[in-house]
């Protein structure tokens, strides 16, 4: 499984390294830079005081016996700091040897003539010995004046103390930068601890989350900003699910309460008629018939919901003529809309052709018309009308006790204005079953409660 | 015993109306919560067995109202309300007993007894005064070694005398408790009633009488004579 805590070590770890090494790299050369510098320095110093001997008279070197001092005591003498030791050979101008220090013993230094020059200013040279000592050495030229002809010269320093001064330096380097990089890693390690605790919290929180929970929220003010929009969208997702969970458990009630009731009532009259049978009336059977037949409804609905819900794509598209239908459900309720006296207006063309699925276009017509004959106060209007723009088909009547939430709800399967759910003639599964169809179908049904209490029922396309 | 049946499913009602009354309990009952409740306030039901979904008040609340009236009639929930969360709120409320729908009508039956026995404190089905013993249980009655054979009627009076063994009981509460609704008995019923219990549990002429009359006032049950 990816962590993002493994994803940070692997990407910051070795950029830390890569880090250290170039830093480190740098810090190598620009120390040794500063020490060939240095050096360099001291052999220009070295370079003058050897120019500045050779034009000097011997006994303009002051102190006791200068007039006997070597060339390179006389040096020396120069010399701010005589501790380093120094090599030199000095060459006339037909570049045979004048004169060479005596610690050069057998070994030859390089005479690079100003003229040989090919690299600019570059007047410092790396050589070495046959004892492979490392040297640095400087040539230049030692003008005589017009009485005596130019020699030239080199002078050159053992590399050794430089090169152990670096070897120092690096192993310091190397030493520091792996600390530095451990170092890093226990910060990161701990950085990344510590960033990561609110979506361990959080992901405490989520498992703890039960059906039974599923009113608590996350607290979105503690966490990063980064996982703010998350836990906004988690609590979002939750608030939904509860409204499900809700909802599903309304259905259960309702469904428990339509199917248990009728069952408990056949039960407890059987049982009744067996145990007192004297107690038994024709009624009872009355009465059991009547709450079989209940069950039958209610088992019924909810298979057609089932089966419409199932179907899927399988649907038989062709032309249908809305007016028909809506004409042949106005007819099958005749009965209760004279009893009810109900007056019935329908608003359609003649024919009124779309392209549907005949057997669930009826499902939802015959449904709509059922609800609003069943519904609608006695003597009031229901109407019907498919020319209207906006929608395929609108019925509308009127629906005093209807509220807002009533809207909102009333799709919703097994629901029912009555709470109590006494009415055994109604199930509350035919808006239900109409939506779902109409669903099917890729049409929106669609409820909206007027100011002056008249309930539309609206299906369009989407 | 006297109890109160609020059910809105008239198919359920009636039978279940029809079961109580063979077992011997005087019944109350409507489908509606504000009658029933109105019903419980007015009466003093030894037991009200009340559904929760009912037109016009929530069974729920019906049960909150009775108690914040200081109802303390046990009350048996019958709802279609499965759910364990539904039993303990039912539960926490205040209702004395829950049962799920469908149920075995026997089931309620020993369900509202036992209620009706945790109402009068008494654990034993058995109710005993002198040497007359009264078997809730097997609706049984026996004076020394004789078996007396007693009405419905007169077997939820005696009943009721004997769970108020010593307590003077007025006509009205005999009225109230023996009689439902429908039979509302005039005055006098309820002393021929009395009268003819006296003949039926006096198995010889040496049987004292265990029923006693507290003119103007009521009668009482005592294996001491008053």
């Amino acid at each position: 499984m990816r962590s993002i805590r493994n994803q940070l070590l692997i990407w910051l770890l070795p950029s830390f390294i890569l880090i250290a090494i170039l830093a480190s790299s740098a810090l190598y050369f620009s120390e040794k830079l500063r020490l060939e510098t240095n050096l360099d320095n001291e052999l220009s110093k070295l370079a003058r005081a050897v120019k500045l001997v050779h034009n000097m008279p011997r006994n303009r070197l002051g102190g006791p016996g200068g007039g006997r001092l070597s060339t390179t005591e006389r040096i020396n003498f120069l010399r701010d700091d005589e501790s380093s030791e120094f090599y030199l050979q000095i060459w006339d101008e037909t570049e045979q040897v004048v004169s060479k220090s005596k610690n050069l013993d057998k070994e030859e230094l390089m005479l690079v003539r100003a003229q040989t020059q090919t690299s600019g200013n570059k007047t410092h040279y790396d050589s070495s010995f046959s004892s492979g000592e490392n040297i640095r050495l400087y040539s230049f030229t030692i003008l005589a004046g017009p009485l005596s002809s130019d020699k030239y010269a080199t002078v050159a320093m053992s590399k050794s103390l430089v090169n152990r001064q670096l070897h120092h330096f690096t192993v310091k380097v190397i030493i520091g930068s792996a600390f530095c990089c451990l170092l890093l890693s226990v910060i990161l390690i701990f950085v990344i601890k510590r960033t990561l605790t609110p979506v361990h919290k959080l992901a405490e929180q989520l498992i703890c989350i039960e059906a039974g929970s599923l009113d608590y929220r996350l607290d979105s003010d503690v966490v990063p900003a980064e996982i703010s929009p998350l836990v906004e969208r988690l609590n979002q997702l939750l608030a939904r699910l509860a409204q499900s969970f809700v909802k599903e458990r309304q259905f259960s009630n309702d469904l428990a309460h339509e199917l248990r009731t009728p069952l408990a009532a056949i039960r407890t009259t059987s049982e009744v008629a067996l145990k007192w049978p004297e107690q038994s009336t024709i009624e009872d059977h009355q009465y059991i018939a009547e709450s079989a037949e209940q069950l039958h409804n209610t088992i019924d609905s909810l298979l057609s919901l089932a089966r419409i819900e199932s179907a899927g794509q399988e649907f038989a598209f062709e032309c249908v003529d809305i007016a028909t239908i809506v004409t042949e459900c106005i007819s099958l309720k005749a009965e209760q809309i004279k009893k009810r006296r109900l007056r019935v207006t329908l608003s359609a063309n003649n024919p009124h052709i779309i392209k549907s699925d005949p057997y669930l276009l009826r499902i939802i017509i015959s449904n709509l018309i059922n609800n609003a004959v069943e519904y609608a106060p006695t003597n009031t209007e229901v109407s019907i009308n498919a020319n209207l723009k906006d929608s395929l088909l609108t019925v509308s009547n009127s629906a005093p006790n209807l509220n807002d939430n009533d809207i909102k709800a009333m799709f919703d399967r097994l629901w029912r204005k009555d709470g109590s759910r006494t009415d055994k003639t109604h199930v509350g599964l035919g808006l239900s079953i109409a939506y779902t169809a109409s669903q099917a179908l890729s049409l929106n049904l669609i409820a909206t409660l007027s100011n002056d209490k008249l309930l539309h029922l609206s299906l369009m396309k989407r | 015993m006297k109890l109160l049946l609020v059910e809105d499913s008239e198919a359920l009602r009636r039978p279940v109306v029809k079961a109580l009354k063979a077992s011997g309990f005087a019944v109350d009952s409507t489908g509606d919560g504000k009658e029933g409740l109105w019903m419980a306030l007015e009466h003093d039901y030894d037991v009200i067995i009340l559904d929760i979904m009912l037109p016009s008040l929530d069974g729920r609340e019906v049960l909150k109202r009775l108690r914040e009236a200081n109802s303390d009639s046990p009350v048996l929930f019958l709802t279609a309300k499965d759910s364990i969360e539904d039993r303990v709120a039912g539960l926490r409320l205040g209702a004395d007993d829950y049962l799920v729908k469908s149920f075995a009508i026997e089931e309620l039956i020993a369900r509202v007894e036992a209620l009706s026995r945790r109402k009068y404190q008494i654990r034993s089905p058995k109710l005993s005064v002198g040497d007359l013993t009264l078997d809730r249980s097997t609706k049984s009655v026996k004076r020394g070694e004789h078996n007396i054979s007693l009405s419905t009627q007169l077997f939820s009076l005696l009943e009721y005398l004997m769970l108020n063994k010593g307590t003077v009981i007025s006509r009205t509460q005999i009225e109230q408790h023996i009689y439902d609704e429908q039979v509302a008995p005039m005055s006098n019923v309820v002393d021929t009633a009395v009268c003819a219990l006296r003949k039926t549990i006096s198995v010889s002429k040496d049987s004292p009488s265990l029923i006693h009359t507290r003119r103007g006032m009521g009668y009482f049950m005592s294996a001491e004579n008053s």
